[in-house]
C-alpha cells in the first residue's frame, strides 16, 4: 500500500497539535509518522503526517482538517509531484561497527557519528522506502535500539 | 478605558449582539457574574437549574431566533454539564458561543478544585475553542467566535477563561460586530453540470434538511421546487421549513418517513441534496441508496460531499444563493408520468388518520388538533422518542423555525431547556414542549426556570409508562424482551407541576383534549398537561435500520407488507 502523506501549514500554539492528530484517531486512522517543527514563518509551524489508509478514509480526513481554524493550507501527497524525506539515528549492537555493512548501491547518506561509551550509532537521511530498506539490510539482529524522524515532505512544483 | 477582563468580556459579548445569556455562576466565573450585575439592563441573564439545561435554552433560543445562543457556566462541573449541550448544538448546526471561566492559571495542572481541561474535552464538540493566555486578546476572541459560530455551517464555539484574567485590567480595544466569512462561490462549470441533470432527469426528488432555514433559503427552495415541478422531502431537521400541505411536499423521508417520501427517493434517478447530510437515519443501507441515481448535493460544507453518498455533482455554496442561481439558469421540462406516480403515492400512502380506540387517547390524534388549536405561529418543542416521531409525521407546520428537536444527537432531556430558551426568544408566541415521560424525567427541573421567568410554555407529557422507542425496538427487534424498559413511575404529573409553582392538568377524556389545550394556552406562566396514552400505539411506518424503502414496516401487525 502507497502512503498518503498530509502537509500542514498551521498556527504555532498550544493545543493545535491535538486537534489536529485527534481528526485522525477519531476515524480509527493510525499515524505511520508525525513530524511538526516551526517554519521560516515563526507563527507557522509545519506539520507532516503520514498514513496507510484508504483513499476514501484519507479524503474525508483531508477535508475535516481544511475545516479547523487553526489550520492555514492541507495538501496531499500521493505517488508522485513531491520529494520526501526522513532522518534516522541506528545503535547498532555492541562490537558492530558501520565498515561491517556493505551499503553499496544504496541512494542514501550514510555516516557514523563520533563514538561515545563504545557504541555505533550510525545516521542515515533520504526517502522513507530507502530508510526501511537500510534497516533490512542491517538486520534487526544487529540493531540495539532506533529512533526514526517521520518524513518530511514538499511539492515540487514551484 | 481600563476594564477587567470581566467586564470586556460581558462587553464584548453585548457588542457582538447579544441580548440574553443563559447561565448558571459558580467560583471561577464569579468576576464574570460581578460584571453582569452592572450590565442589568442591556443583558438578560436567565438562571437555570443545571447547567445542561442553559445550554439546551441558548441553543432553542438560537433554532428559533436565527440569533446566537449565548451560555455561561464556571470550571470544571459547571464546563462538563455543557458537554451533551454543545454536542447536541454541533450535530445539529446551531450557532451558540459557550463561556466557561477555569481555575487562576497558577492552579492549572495542579488538579484544582473544580479544574477540569473544558477545551480538550470539547474539541471534537466544536468549531472552534479557545484557552484565553493575554487578556488583551479578549476582545478580539470573543468577536471571533461569533464569527466563527455564524460562518458557512453554524456551530458551537467555547471560551475558556482563566479566572485571573477576568480579574486583570487593561485598555479595553473595542471590537465591531461581526460579519460573517463569505460563502464559497459556485463554478459556471458545475452549474452548468446541475442544470443539465435536471433536465435530462425523468424523476427527480429534492431531499432538504436544516441548512435551508439556516440560511434562510426557504422561499428560494418553494420556488426552486415550484418552477421546475420536483417533488420535495425533508430529513427531521427540514421540517417547517417548507408549509406541510405545499403540493409538491411529500412530508419526512428516512427511518419514520412517509411512505410515499421514501417510494419516491427510491424511484428517483436524480436526488437534489440540500443543507442536508444523508444520516443513516435517512439513508438506511447506503449502497442501495444510491443505486441507479445521480445525486447533486447543494452543502456549504465541503466536507459532507460524498463523506456518506458520493454526489457526482456538488455545489458548495449558500443554500438560498445557489438556490437562486439554479431558478434562474434550469427550465420546467414536463414530466407527466413521475408526477403522477407522486400523487399515487401520496394518495396511496398517505398517513393514517389516528382514531382513539374509545378507552385511550391516541398520541398521534394529540398531535394533529394540537397543529389546529395551537395556530401557525406557535413553537413546537420535542425531546426525543415515540412523541418526537409523531411530532415529525403529524403536527403540520407552517413556518419556519417552528419545529426545535434535537434531531442528530438524539438528546432526550433536551426539550424542557429549549422549550425556555424558545420562550425566552419569542416573547408573545405560544410555547408547546411535547415530551415523553422518559425524556422529560431527564431535565425536568428545568420547569422552574420556567415558572420564575413566567415562560408561555404548554407542557404535554406523552406519559405511556415505558421508554417507548426502545420499547418499540425490543418488541420488533428483540422478541418482545423489554429490558429495563417498563419504567413503573409513579410520578404524579399535576402535583409536580404545582409543586414547581406551575399549573398541572391531566387530560383524562379523549373529548375534551382540545379544551383543556385552549385552557392552558389562557394561563400565564407555563402548564404541565399529563397525557395518559396506551403503549401499544407505535410510530410507524419504520425502515428497519440498515435497510431501505422496500423494507418498510407499515403496521404492528401486517409487518412487511408490501402494499404496492
Amino acid at each position: 500500500m502507497k502512503p498518503n502523506i498530509l502537509s500542514l501549514l498551521v498556527t504555532n500554539r498550544f493545543g493545535v497539535l491535538t486537534k489536529v492528530t485527534m481528526l485522525f484517531g477519531r476515524r480509527g486512522c493510525n499515524i505511520h509518522s508525525l513530524t511538526v517543527d516551526t517554519t521560516h514563518m515563526p507563527e507557522l509551524s509545519r506539520i507532516t503526517v503520514t498514513v496507510y489508509e484508504s483513499d476514501e478514509k484519507v479524503v474525508q480526513i483531508f477535508k475535516q482538517l481544511k475545516k479547523l481554524e487553526d489550520v492555514q493550507e492541507v495538501i496531499l501527497y500521493r505517488d508522485s509531484g513531491f520529494v520526501e524525506r526522513e532522518i534516522v539515528l541506528i545503535k547498532l549492537n555492541e562490537g558492530l561497527r558501520l565498515e561491517d555493512f556493505d551499503f553499496d548501491g544504496m541512494n542514501i547518506y550514510i555516516n557514523k557519528l563520533p563514538q561515545s561509551n563504545g557504541a555505533c550509532i550510525v545516521e542515515a537521511m533520504g526517502a522513507s522506502e530507502d530508510i526501511s530498506d537500510l534497516i533490512n539490510k542491517i538486520g534487526q539482529e544487529n540493531i540495539f535500539k532506533l529512533s526514526r524522524s517521520g518524513c518530511v515532505a514538499l511539492g515540487l512544483s514551484q | 478605558m481600563k476594564m477587567t477582563g470581566a467586564e470586556i468580556l460581558v462587553q464584548s459579548v453585548i457588542d457582538q449582539g447579544t441580548e440574553v445569556v443563559f447561565g448558571y455562576p459558580g467560583g471561577s466565573i464569579l468576576n464574570i457574574y460581578d460584571a453582569l450585575y452592572d450590565r442589568q439592563d442591556e443583558i438578560r441573564h436567565i438562571l437555570t437549574s443545571h447547567e445542561q439545561g442553559a445550554a439546551h435554552a441558548a441553543d432553542g433560543y438560537a433554532r428559533s431566533t436565527g440569533k446566537t445562543g449565548v451560555v455561561f457556566a464556571t470550571s470544571g462541573p459547571g464546563a462538563t454539564n455543557l458537554v451533551t449541550g454543545i454536542a447536541t448544538a454541533y450535530m445539529d448546526s446551531v450557532p451558540m458561543v459557550a463561556v466557561t471561566c477555569n481555575v487562576v492559571r497558577e492552579f492549572i495542572g495542579r488538579d484544582s478544585f473544580q479544574e477540569i481541561d473544558i477545551v480538550d474535552i470539547s474539541n471534537p464538540i466544536v468549531k472552534h475553542n479557545y484557552l484565553v493566555q493575554d487578556v488583551n486578546e479578549l476582545s478580539h476572541i470573543v468577536r471571533e467566535a461569533f464569527e466563527i459560530a455564524n460562518s458557512g455551517r453554524k456551530g458551537p464555539v467555547l471560551i475558556d477563561i482563566p479566572k485571573d484574567i477576568t480579574a486583570e485590567v487593561t485598555d479595553f480595544i473595542s471590537q465591531p460586530r461581526f460579519s460573517c466569512r463569505a460563502a464559497p462561490r459556485l463554478s459556471e462549470e458545475s452549474l452548468e453540470r446541475a442544470v443539465m441533470a435536471l433536465k435530462t432527469a425523468e424523476k427527480p426528488v429534492i431531499y432538504f434538511g436544516g441548512g435551508v432555514t439556516f440560511s434562510d433559503a426557504c422561499e428560494e427552495l418553494l420556488k426552486f421546487a415550484e418552477k421546475l415541478q420536483i417533488p420535495m422531502c425533508s430529513s427531521v431537521m427540514g421540517l417547517s421549513s417548507v408549509p406541510a400541505d405545499h403540493e409538491l411536499y411529500l412530508g419526512l423521508v428516512g427511518m419514520h418517513g412517509t411512505a410515499a417520501a421514501n417510494k419516491a427517493v427510491l424511484a428517483a434517478d436524480l436526488i437534489v441534496t440540500v443543507g442536508a447530510r444523508f444520516s443513516d437515519r435517512v439513508t438506511g443501507d447506503r449502497a442501495k441508496f444510491s443505486e441507479n441515481k445521480t445525486f447533486i448535493h447543494l452543502d456549504i460544507d465541503q466536507s459532507e460531499i460524498s463523506k456518506n453518498i458520493n454526489a457526482s455533482i456538488p455545489l458548495i455554496c449558500d443554500a438560498a444563493d445557489g438556490l437562486r442561481q439554479l431558478t434562474d439558469r434550469a427550465e420546467y421540462v414536463k414530466r407527466p408520468d413521475w408526477m403522477s406516480y407522486i400523487d399515487s403515492r401520496k394518495e396511496k400512502y398517505a398517513l393514517p388518520r389516528p382514531e382513539d380506540n374509545g378507552e385511550t387517547i391516541s398520541a398521534r390524534k394529540i398531535i394533529l388538533s394540537l397543529s389546529d388549536i395551537v395556530g401557525r405561529d406557535a413553537i413546537i418543542a420535542t425531546d426525543v422518542g415515540q412523541h418526537q416521531m409523531f411530532v415529525a409525521q403529524y403536527y403540520q407546520f407552517y413556518k419556519p423555525r417552528t419545529f426545535i428537536s434535537s434531531c442528530g444527537l438524539g438528546t432526550m432531556g433536551f426539550g424542557m431547556g429549549a422549550a425556555n430558551g424558545c420562550a425566552v426568544g419569542n416573547p408573545g408566541r405560544q410555547v408547546v414542549l411535547v415530551t415523553g415521560d422518559g425524556s422529560f424525567h431527564m431535565n425536568l427541573q428545568e420547569l422552574a426556570v420556567a415558572v420564575s421567568n413566567k415562560l408561555n410554555i404548554i407542557v404535554l407529557v406523552m406519559n405511556n409508562n415505558v421508554l417507548g422507542m426502545v420499547h418499540q425496538w425490543q418488541k420488533l427487534f428483540y422478541n418482545a424482551r423489554y429490558s429495563a424498559t417498563e419504567i413503573a413511575r409513579k410520578t404524579d404529573y399535576v402535583k409536580l407541576a404545582e409543586a414547581f409553582g406551575a399549573v398541572g392538568m391531566r387530560i383524562e377524556n379523549p373529548d375534551l383534549a382540545a379544551e383543556q389545550i385552549k385552557v392552558a394556552m389562557e394561563v400565564e406562566g407555563p402548564v404541565v398537561i399529563d397525557c395518559p396514552i396506551d403503549f401499544h400505539e407505535r410510530v410507524f411506518p419504520i425502515i428497519p435500520p440498515g435497510k431501505t424503502g422496500k423494507d418498510m414496516i407499515y403496521t404492528d401487525k401486517k409487518t412487511q407488507e408490501e402494499r404496492s
